[in-house]
C-alpha cells in the first residue's frame, strides 16, 4: 500500500464513521446528542480536507519503514492473530493458563534463530506466575480463572 | 537449522509441563466446600472508594469478619451508575461469595429508564438494608429565600430560573427534584455533576442557586449554606432545626438507602447467615455512633422486610416517572 | 502545634511509612493499570488500625511515590503507568531509545521532586485562599479550560496538524460512548451493556500506548534482541542537576502550572503534564527538539504532574471537595479516622494535618535517592532483557492491570481493541498522543459545554455565560494564543521564502525520520 492510498483510505473510514456518529445522534435527547453532533461535524469536515488534500497529491506524506515488506507484514499479522487468541482463552481457561500460553506462542513467533531464547522464555513465564501471585493473593484481585475455577 | 528444532520442541515441551502443573493445582483447589462461608467473601461497592457506600463498608469490614469468621474484602467496580456492578452481580455465581452494594432509588430508576440496564430490579436478591442518607434542600447563606415556600413560590412564578446542582441523571438526587416539580408544580433548572463532591463545588462557587446533596454533605458544609428541607419523616437528629418537606407541605421523604444484595439464585440459607451477620454489624454500638457522627441514618431491615419495602418504592417511583413524562 | 506536628513527622515509625510507603507507590506507579487511587484504596483497610498520623502518612507517601513511579514505565515502555505520565511519554521514551533511559528517569526524579515540594509548600501556607479560588471555576471555565487544553494537540502532533485534529476529534468521539452525562440518553453502545459506562480510561491507555509499542518492538527487533540501549555515564545526577539549573523558568512554570491545575477539582495530573509539556513547547526557542527525546520536556511534565498532588488536595483539606480521584479517597480515609476536612482540620486536628502536610515534604525527599537508585537498576536490567521475555510479560501485566481496576474482564477486551485499533491508525499516520487527549478532555468540555447551556437557559443569556465571566474570558484569550502564536510564528519562517501554498503544504507536511 501506497502512502497516498493509506491516507485515502484513512480519510474515507474516518468520513464513515464520524457520518454514523452524526446521524445515530438523531436519537437521542437533545442535550446528549448536542456535544456527539457537534464533534462528528468537525471530524468530518477535518477528513474531508483530508480526503481532498491526499488527491490533488498535498497530503500528509508518511513514511514507509525500511523494512517495510511481505515478511514484516506478515510476522506483525501473525502477532495481532496470536494477541486476539490469547484474549479469547481467558474468559475460556483463566488469566493465568492463558498468559502462559500467549508467553509462549509469542515467544515462538519472535523465534528467529536467537540463542537463549529457551532461557528468555523460562524469564517470562517466572515473571508472570510472580506478577500473578502478587496480584492474586497480596492485592486480592479475584481473576477469571475459566474451566480450572 | 538443527538447533532451531531443538529449541522448538524444548519451548514446547516447557509448555506442556507448565499447563499440567496449573491443571493439577487447580484440581487440588477445587475441592468440595466445608459449611458457608470456608473462604473470603467479596464485597464489591459499585461506586467510587472515598463515597458513602465505600465509608460504610470500611467501618463494617472489622466487625463482619468477627461474624462471618472469613476475610472480607472490598472491592470497587464503579460504572453506569452503578450499573455495571450490579450486571456483573446477577451473572455472578450464587454461592455467597460475591456481596454488592444494593443502593434505593438507583437499581430502581435504571431499568425503568435504560432499553437494558444489564439487571432488574427484581434480579438483584435484597439481604439487608443497612443505613440511608436523607437528601436535604439547600441554598447559600444570603440568598432571599429563607424558607422552601420562598423558593417555591418564585420558581412557580420564574419557571426555570432557579438552577439545582446535584449528582447524576436518574439518580436519588434527580429523583427528589422531579418529585418536588411534580407536587408543586413549579419548574427548576437541574444541572446534574457526575458526583457529590462535582455538585457541591458548583453550588459553594454560586455557579447554581440551589442544591440537592445527602445528609452527610450538608452536615460537613452546614457553615456554608442554608438547609430549608430535609427528605426525613421525622426531624433529622443531626440538623434538628430544619424542616422536613412534608412539614412543609410536599407529601415526599427523599433519601438513599443503602443495602446488600447477592446474586438471584442463591439459596435461602445462604441469605440467612448474610442477614445475620450485617444484623449483628449494625447492632454494634460502636458503629452505629461512629455512622451517626458523620451523618448517616442507621436501620436494621432484613430481607423480607427489604423486599417488601423495594416493592413500594418501585410503585412510587414509576408513579412520578410516568406523569412526568420520562419514562 | 507546629513543633508537636513535626516531632509526629519525624519519629522513626513515620520515617519508616514513609520509605515504605514511597517505595511500594513507586512499584504501583510504574505497573501500567495500577493507579495511585487503587493503591490508596487497597490500603485504607491497612491504616484503619494505625494511629491516624501513620495511616495518613504512608497513604500521602504512596500517592506522591505512585505518581512519580507513572514516569518509569512511561520512559521505559512508552506506556503511562498512570495517567499523569502521558505527556512523560513523548520525550521520555525517546530519550530512552537513544539509549537514555538512566538520563530520563534522573530528570524525571528531580523534577518531581522540586514539583512535588514546591507544590507542598504552596499548600501548607495558601491553603485558604486557593481553595476559595478553585470554586469560582464553574461549568463555563471547565469547558474552556477543555478548549486551551485540546489546543495541545498542535504541540503533540508535530507531523501533521491535519491528523491531529482528526485524531483528537476521534479522542472526543470514542468518550461520547456510554450514558451521556445530562439527560442520560444510552449512546453508542450497539446494545450492548458492557459499553454503558463507555471506554474506561485506563485500558484505554494501556492499549493505546502498550500494544503498538509491543508489536513494533517484536516486528522491529533485530539480532541483539533487546528492548532498549543502555548507555553508562558518569556523575548523571549532578550533570542532569546543572543542566536544570539552567531552566530556572521552566521548573517554576511547570510547577506552578501543576499546582493550580491540580486545585480545580476534576482536573488531574494528566492535564497538569499536559499543559505544562504545551507551555514548555511554546515558550521554548528549539521547538523541534521536543518529542524527540528533549530533556525540557520530560522535566517539564514530571514536575508538572508532582505538584499537582498538592493541589488536589488544597480543596479537599479546606473545603471537603477532592481535586482528583486519589485525593477523593484520602477524603474517605479522613472521615474513617473521624477528622472531617474543613477548617476544623487545620484547627482542632491541626497537629495531625500539619503532620501530614510535613511527611509529604519528606515523602517528596524521599524520593530521590530511592528513585535513583531504582532507576540505576531499572535502566541496566532492562539493557539485558530480551524482547521475547518482554514483549509477552508487557502484554500480560496490560491484561492483568486492564482487569484489575475494575475487576472487570470486559475491559482486558476493550484494552486489546483499542490496541489493536491504535496499531493500525498508527500506520495511517494517526499518533496516540492527540487521541488520548481527546478522551481526556471529552467528559470536561462535554459536561462544561451542556451544564453552561443549562445555566444560559435558565439565566436568559448564553453569552453572560460563555463569554461575560474573567476566568473564562483568560482561558478565551490562552486559548486565541495557543492557535494563532505557532501560525505566526509559521507565517514569519516562511515568508519571503516561498508563496502560501508552499506555507500550507508545509503545515500539513510530515516530516518523518522514522517508520510509522
Amino acid at each position: 500500500m501506497t502512502a497516498r492510498t493509506r491516507n485515502f483510505a484513512a480519510a474515507v473510514l474516518v468520513l464513515l464513521v464520524s457520518a454514523y456518529w452524526y446521524v445515530e445522534a438523531d436519537g437521542f435527547r437533545p442535550l446528549s446528542r448536542i456535544f456527539p453532533q457537534v464533534v462528528a461535524g468537525i471530524v468530518f469536515v477535518s477528513a474531508l480536507v483530508l480526503a481532498v488534500l491526499t488527491l490533488v497529491g498535498h497530503g500528509p506524506v508518511i513514511a514507509m519503514a525500511a523494512g517495510d515488506s511481505g515478511t514484516r507484514h506478515m510476522r506483525s499479522g501473525t502477532l495481532m492473530g496470536a494477541l486476539v487468541l490469547w484474549t479469547a482463552l481467558v474468559p475460556l481457561v483463566g488469566l493465568l493458563a492463558a498468559g502462559v500460553v500467549g508467553v509462549i506462542v509469542m515467544g515462538l513467533i519472535t523465534f528467529r534463530g536467537h540463542h537463549g531464547t529457551t532461557r528468555a522464555i523460562i524469564v517470562a513465564l517466572v515473571s508472570v506466575s510472580v506478577f500473578y501471585a502478587l496480584f492474586r493473593y497480596v492485592l486480592f484481585v479475584p481473576f477469571p480463572t475459566g474451566i480450572f475455577g | 537449522m538443527n538447533s532451531k528444532h531443538t529449541q522448538v520442541n524444548r519451548v514446547i515441551a516447557l509448555a506442556l509441563t507448565a499447563l499440567v502443573l496449573m491443571a493439577a493445582g487447580a484440581a487440588a483447589s477445587g475441592q468440595a466446600e466445608a459449611s458457608y462461608p470456608a473462604r473470603a467473601v467479596s464485597y464489591v461497592i459499585p461506586f467510587n472508594p472515598g463515597g458513602q457506600s465505600d465509608v460504610t463498608a470500611q467501618y463494617q469490614k472489622r466487625y463482619l469478619e468477627e461474624a462471618l469468621g472469613v476475610n472480607v474484602v472490598i472491592r470497587h467496580q464503579p460504572g453506569a451508575g452503578g450499573a455495571l456492578a450490579w450486571s456483573n452481580l446477577v451473572k455472578a455465581r450464587p454461592d455467597g461469595y460475591t456481596v454488592t452494594g444494593n443502593n434505593v432509588p438507583h437499581i430502581i430508576i435504571q431499568p425503568m429508564v435504560r432499553d437494558n440496564a444489564g439487571f432488574t430490579t427484581e434480579e438483584l436478591k435484597p439481604v439487608y438494608l443497612f443505613q440511608s442518607t436523607p437528601i436535604g434542600l439547600a441554598v447559600a447563606p444570603d440568598s432571599p429565600f429563607d424558607t422552601l415556600q420562598d423558593l417555591l413560590d418564585y420558581a412557580a412564578e420564574h419557571p426555570g430560573e432557579i438552577t439545582v446542582s446535584g449528582s447524576g441523571t436518574h439518580s436519588g438526587h434527580h429523583l427528589a427534584l422531579l418529585q418536588m416539580q411534580y407536587l408543586s408544580d413549579t419548574e427548576f433548572t437541574y444541572i446534574p455533576a457526575t458526583g457529590a463532591a462535582p455538585s457541591v463545588a458548583a453550588f459553594l462557587g454560586g455557579h447554581t442557586e440551589a442544591l440537592l446533596a445527602n445528609s452527610t454533605d450538608l452536615l460537613s458544609h452546614h457553615n456554608d449554606m442554608k438547609v430549608l428541607a430535609i427528605g426525613t419523616e421525622q426531624r433529622f437528629r443531626a440538623l434538628s432545626d430544619v424542616p422536613t418537606f412534608i412539614e412543609e407541605g410536599l407529601e415526599m421523604t427523599a433519601g438513599i438507602d443503602r443495602g446488600v444484595a447477592v446474586p438471584p439464585e442463591t439459596p435461602d440459607d445462604i441469605v440467612a447467615t448474610l442477614e445475620d451477620a450485617f444484623a449483628q454489624v449494625s447492632a454494634n454500638e460502636e458503629f452505629v455512633a461512629q455512622m451517626e457522627e458523620l451523618g448517616f441514618v442507621i436501620h436494621s431491615i432484613g430481607a423480607a422486610e427489604f423486599a417488601t419495602y423495594l416493592d413500594r418504592k418501585t410503585e412510587e417511583i414509576s408513579t412520578v416517572l410516568r406523569e412526568l413524562g420520562e419514562i | 502545634m507546629l513543633t508537636q506536628a513535626l516531632m509526629g513527622v519525624l519519629d522513626p515509625i513515620s520515617l519508616l511509612l514513609i520509605v515504605l510507603g514511597v517505595s511500594a507507590g513507586i512499584l504501583v506507579g510504574a505497573l501500567p493499570g495500577l493507579t495511585a487511587t487503587m493503591a490508596i484504596a487497597l490500603l485504607v483497610p491497612f491504616t484503619f488500625g494505625m494511629a491516624p498520623i501513620h495511616g495518613l502518612v504512608l497513604l500521602g507517601a504512596i500517592y506522591s511515590g505512585a505518581i512519580y513511579g507513572g514516569s518509569f514505565s512511561a520512559i521505559l515502555i512508552n506506556t503511562p503507568g498512570t495517567p499523569s505520565a502521558i505527556a512523560t511519554t513523548f520525550d521520555g521514551f525517546p530519550m530512552a531509545q537513544k539509549g537514555e533511559a538512566y538520563r530520563a528517569i534522573v530528570t524525571a526524579t528531580l523534577a518531581s521532586v522540586f514539583g512535588g515540594v514546591v507544590g507542598v509548600i504552596f499548600l501548607i501556607f495558601l491553603s485558604p485562599p486557593l481553595a476559595r479560588a478553585s470554586l469560582s471555576f464553574g461549568p463555563p471555565e471547565y469547558f474552556w479550560l477543555a478548549a486551551f487544553g485540546l489546543t495541545i494537540i498542535a504541540a503533540v502532533s508535530p507531523r501533521s496538524t491535519l491528523k491531529g485534529l482528526i485524531g483528537g476529534g476521534i479522542g472526543l468521539l470514542i468518550s461520547t460512548i456510554g450514558i451521556a452525562p445530562i439527560e442520560g440518553s444510552v449512546r453508542y453502545t450497539f446494545g450492548t451493556v458492557a459499553l454503558q459506562n463507555g471506554i474506561a480510561l485506563i485500558p484505554a491507555l494501556i492499549g493505546f500506548f502498550c500494544i503498538p509499542e509491543v508489536l513494533r518492538m517484536v516486528e522491529e527487533s533485530h539480532e541483539s534482541g533487546t528492548v532498549i540501549p543502555y548507555k553508562r555515564q558518569r556523575k548523571m545526577v549532578t550533570r542532569v542537576f546543572h543542566r536544570l539549573l539552567r531552566r530556572p523558568w521552566l521548573m517554576i512554570r511547570s510547577s506552578l502550572l501543576g499546582t493550580f491545575i491540580g486545585i480545580i477539582p476534576g482536573a488531574g495530573g494528566n492535564i497538569a503534564g499536559l499543559v505544562s509539556y504545551n507551555e514548555a513547547i511554546r515558550t521554548s526557542r528549539n521547538k523541534s527538539a521536543f518529542g524527540k527525546g528533549s530533556i525540557d520536556g520530560v522535566a517539564a511534565s514530571e514536575t508538572a504532574n508532582n505538584a499537582s498532588v498538592a493541589g488536589a488536595l488544597i480543596p479537599m483539606l479546606t473545603l471537603g471537595v477532592p481535586g482528583a480521584p486519589p485525593a477523593a479517597v484520602l477524603f474517605g480515609a479522613l472521615l474513617l479516622q473521624g477528622m472531617r476536612p474543613g477548617a476544623e482540620l487545620f484547627t482542632s486536628h491541626g497537629t495531625i494535618t500539619y503532620a501530614f502536610l510535613f511527611s509529604l515534604i519528606l515523602a517528596n525527599l524521599a524520593m530521590l535517592p530511592l528513585g535513583i537508585l531504582l532507576g540505576r537498576g531499572v535502566a541496566r536490567l532492562m539493557q539485558q532483557v530480551r524482547v521475547q521475555t518482554m514483549a509477552p510479560l508487557i502484554i500480560f501485566l496490560s491484561m492483568v492491570g486492564s482487569y484489575s481496576i475494575y475487576n472487570n474482564i470486559a475491559d482486558i477486551y476493550t484494552m486489546v481493541g483499542v490496541g489493536l485499533a491504535a496499531h493500525a491508525l498508527r500506520k495511517a499516520g494517526f499518533m496516540p498522543g492527540p487521541i488520548v487527549l481527546g478522551l481526556i478532555l471529552g467528559p470536561i468540555a462535554e459536561q462544561g459545554l451542556t451544564q453552561s447551556l443549562l445555566m444560559g437557559r435558565a439565566r436568559g443569556s448564553l453569552t453572560a455565560v460563555f463569554f461575560g465571566r474573567p476566568i473564562s474570558l483568560i482561558l478565551i484569550v490562552l486559548t486565541i494564543v495557543s492557535i494563532a502564536a505557532p501560525i505566526v510564528v509559521q507565517y514569519r519562517e516562511r515568508h519571503g521564502k516561498g508563496g502560501t501554498l508552499k506555507a500550507m503544504k508545509q503545515l500539513t507536511q510530515e516530516h518523518s525520520e522514522d517508520s510509522v
